[in-house]
């Protein structure tokens, strides 16, 4: 566990090194490459999206590869197509940008809903088939798809069914005062990614992806994950709770938020901290709420300042035998 | 052993208090009748430890102890004319109850016994079998000694085998006490207080001993005569003291008597019967006729036993059907109990698996399937308990300096609002809430040096808890 903490320092203080200020986003990307997941990025233009992307596909000698999503562009153009070769006279199939270790797909709701399937397909399956032929996705695999969360013309918004295969909403945020002076200090010649170089290889991220499995997970944890995401089913804001995709969700990123903090076992305090990035783009608002301008991470907070973490009964106990004199 | 003897004597006094109005032991006069039950204690104790009840059944078992133990003092000593079956007597407790003035001394010693109980219980009731436990019997039979002082009535049906029998209490229980204290500190739970104070303790014990069984030897005579006069003159005192103390509650009891009497006599003056008469003229006009009829009374005794014990029987039954009926998976996390439903079943099928090995003749290994918790008897589990009954008390004294723990909040966040509360005590706050996260959520991952950590950090937060509030008070 000691080797998982230091080697996810190395790789998120490389990435701070251009992304500054902002260790919490950075830690849940991390968190989201050890847990075999893909993140989603909702975000305004300008905030550094496509650096965190670049940034840790370097930290970790990965290949990156970038996709613009627009309203034109053909799953083939996401997959890749086979080419008929006149020398050989065979079909020869010539990889998309998809098939890289880690995936920047931008604006992914601006491309049409057949596009975003293709590139879905390939998040959960892991492997993409082209006339008939079976690629399997490199190991790592990992999308930072974005999207802008305010300019909604002409774009095609995801579907529930398809948000639900992203294991956490990620949102970077403006910088705040001295990380922006800072940044500009770092780019006053070059960008510092340009000189970023690899902290960890390839082989260590597989162990690290491997080890974080072997984290303990205590029932009364489980049972808090299990409650929490109930919760969200049964919440009379909520129109659609989260799926056992969440729980499994909340159950791994927890694992590696504890192995990344040296320990060996998962905590309430992580779920705690995970359960809004993981599961506020999962459930669906009610109407009336929407109405009434609340959000689901509103709605996720108030269940969490709801729902008892385990241990708390004792409290009670405690409590009145403490007012009965002991 | 040792345990089971007290457990043994303390059932014996009860027994004996129960048999009168033939003073004494009758029911265990025999060697075999108490041979007999000295194997019931034995095993009572064997299976209430066994059973690791979870915090509630817990702190009820001990409720309905306590109010057991008060009951039947109150009818064997107070309302000894009554006979058992007829339960006027409990009537009559509860209006006398209401009368301090008419049983000074009786109410207070009976009131402060039954409070004094329940105070400890609650306490033992967070622990495992340990020394706390041997010295909770110990102050048990030194409250049953009070008592008897205190009670005039308790001390003029004070017999020469009552007095053996307290004192063999006395003798097993001290030796009981100093065995517990060497193997705490032996197993350095306690600091070990040097050759000096050892020798003391030995020395005070075996004195003790070899007193006590000098007295009860001699036939506790003169003795015992000379030790109850002195013991009865300080008692009459302190318990003139602790009825001045419990006035209060007396007199706020006979005004809300007196106005349901009074709004009865308003409302329901032509529906109820003629008032009973006095406790002594009730006694002349019922005992007579029973007496006469011995064999009704023994039939209606046993029916009544017998109801009783079929209540009993029945709210055990339906708590543990109760029990049963929630799946595990809901409440273990949430209740936090010491025990769980699990543990518990697993317990059961064990003594159930060893009491069938043993009528077969050989001991019977069971396996017991451990998914959440490992053996009971290993030093891994006790490391583990011990840290959690002491983060249970960081809960207690946090509750009493008024941040008692929210249900939604995590031991961490917790462990920031007490360190609010006790800011000299937040290393020690962080080290216990550190433990305990780990035992509670790391599978029991705790070793003998981390606990001995944990104690002591909870011995500083308690001496700097006790001195800010004597700074306060001051």
């Amino acid at each position: 566990m000691i080797d998982i903490r230091n080697m996810a320092e190395l790789v998120t203080g490389n990435v701070e090194k251009v992304i500054v200020g902002k260790h919490q986003e950075v830690t849940l990307a991390l968190v989201s490459l050890l847990c075999r997941g893909h993140a989603l990025i909702e975000d305004v233009p300008g905030v550094g999206k496509t650096m965190l992307a670049k940034a840790l596909a370097r930290s970790i000698g990965c290949t990156f590869k970038r996709i613009q999503f627009t309203p034109d562009l053909l799953p083939s153009d996401v997959t890749g197509t086979s080419i008929f070769n006149q020398k050989t006279q065979e079909f020869e199939f010539r990889p998309g940008p998809v098939l890289a270790q880690i995936v920047l797909a931008d604006e992914i709701n601006r491309a049409t809903p057949k596009t975003q399937s293709a590139l879905l397909e390939c998040m959960e399956e892991r492997q993409l088939t082209v006339d008939g032929v079976t690629h399997r996705m490199p190991n790592p695999f990992l999308v930072l798809a974005t999207q802008n969360p305010i300019e909604y013309e002409g774009t095609f918004p995801l579907p529930e069914a398809q948000l639900d295969r992203f294991l956490m909403r990620i949102t970077l945020g403006y910088p705040g005062k001295s990380s922006e002076i800072t940044i500009m200090d770092q780019q006053q010649f070059s960008h510092p990614i340009e000189t970023l170089s690899q902290v960890v290889s390839i082989e260590d991220l597989l162990a690290m992806q491997e080890a974080i499995k072997r984290v303990h997970v205590s029932p009364p944890v489980k049972e808090y994950i299990v409650t929490v995401v109930e919760a969200t089913r049964n919440h009379e804001e909520i129109y659609l709770g989260a799926s056992p995709r969440g729980s499994l969700g909340l159950y791994r990123t927890g694992q590696a938020r504890a192995a990344l903090e040296g320990r060996d076992y998962v905590l309430p305090d992580d779920i705690k901290a995970l359960a809004l990035p993981v599961l506020a783009h999962r459930v669906i608002v009610s109407p009336a709420a929407r109405l009434k301008n609340v959000s689901s991470r509103a709605i996720l907070a108030e269940i969490l300042n709801q729902v008892p973490v385990p241990g708390a009964e004792t409290t009670r106990i405690a409590g009145r035998s403490a007012r009965g004199g002991s | 052993m040792l345990l089971a003897g007290m457990e043994a004597l303390w059932l014996s006094a009860l027994l004996g208090l129960v048999s009168r109005p033939d003073p004494g032991l009758r029911l265990v006069r025999s060697p075999w009748a108490l041979l007999a039950v000295i194997l019931s204690a034995h095993w009572l104790s064997r299976l209430v430890n066994q059973l690791r009840l979870d915090l509630t059944r817990s702190r009820l078992l001990i409720l309905y102890l306590a109010g057991l133990t008060v009951l039947v003092m109150l009818k064997a000593g107070v309302y000894d004319g009554y006979p058992w079956w007829n339960l006027d007597w409990l009537g009559r407790a509860f209006a006398d109850a209401a009368r301090p003035f008419a049983w000074p001394e009786a109410y207070a010693s009976v009131v402060s016994a039954g409070l004094y109980l329940w105070w400890r219980g609650l306490r033992l009731s967070r622990e495992r079998p340990s020394p706390g436990t041997v010295y909770f019997r110990f102050q048990v039979g030194l409250a049953a000694l009070a008592l008897a002082c205190l009670s005039p009535v308790f001390y003029r049906s004070l017999t020469r085998p009552t007095v053996g029998l307290i004192y063999g209490f006395f003798s097993v229980s001290l030796l009981a006490v100093a065995t517990a204290r060497l193997q705490a500190i032996a197993r350095g739970a306690k600091p070990f207080p040097g050759q000096h104070w050892l020798g003391i303790l030995v020395a005070f014990t075996l004195l003790v001993l070899f007193s006590s069984a000098l007295l009860a030897s001699l036939g506790l005579g003169e003795a015992a005569s000379w030790l109850w006069a002195g013991l009865g003159l300080a008692g009459h005192y302190l318990g003139r003291v602790l009825f001045l103390l419990l006035v209060p509650l007396g007199l706020l009891a006979e005004l809300l008597v007196y106005i349901l009497r009074h709004l009865r006599s308003r409302f329901m003056a032509e529906t109820l019967p003629t008032p009973p008469p006095q406790l002594q003229e009730r006694i002349q006009e019922t005992l007579p006729p029973l007496a006469e009829n011995t064999l009704l009374v023994h039939a209606l005794s046993w029916i009544l036993f017998a109801l009783l014990a079929a209540l009993v029987l029945g709210l055990l039954a339906r708590s543990f059907r109760r029990s049963r009926r929630r799946p595990v998976e809901e409440t273990e996390g949430i209740r936090e109990s010491l025990g769980g439903m699990s543990l518990f079943l697993a317990d059961l099928a064990a003594w159930w698996g060893r009491l069938l090995g043993r009528l077969k003749g050989k001991r019977c290994q069971v396996a017991v399937p451990r998914a959440l918790y490992p053996d009971p008897g290993t030093a891994e589990y006790r490391l583990a308990l011990s840290v959690r009954q002491i983060y249970v008390k960081l809960l207690a004294l946090g509750a009493a300096r008024g941040h008692p723990r929210q249900l939604p909040q995590t031991p961490y966040e917790y462990a920031q609002t007490i360190s609010g509360a006790l800011p000299d005590s937040s290393a020690e706050i962080g080290l216990i809430t550190e433990a305990y996260v780990r035992v509670r959520y790391g599978a029991f991952s705790v070793n003998d040096s981390q606990e001995a950590a944990v104690r002591q950090a909870w011995e500083r937060v308690g001496h700097q808890a006790f001195s800010t509030n004597k700074q306060s008070c001051a």
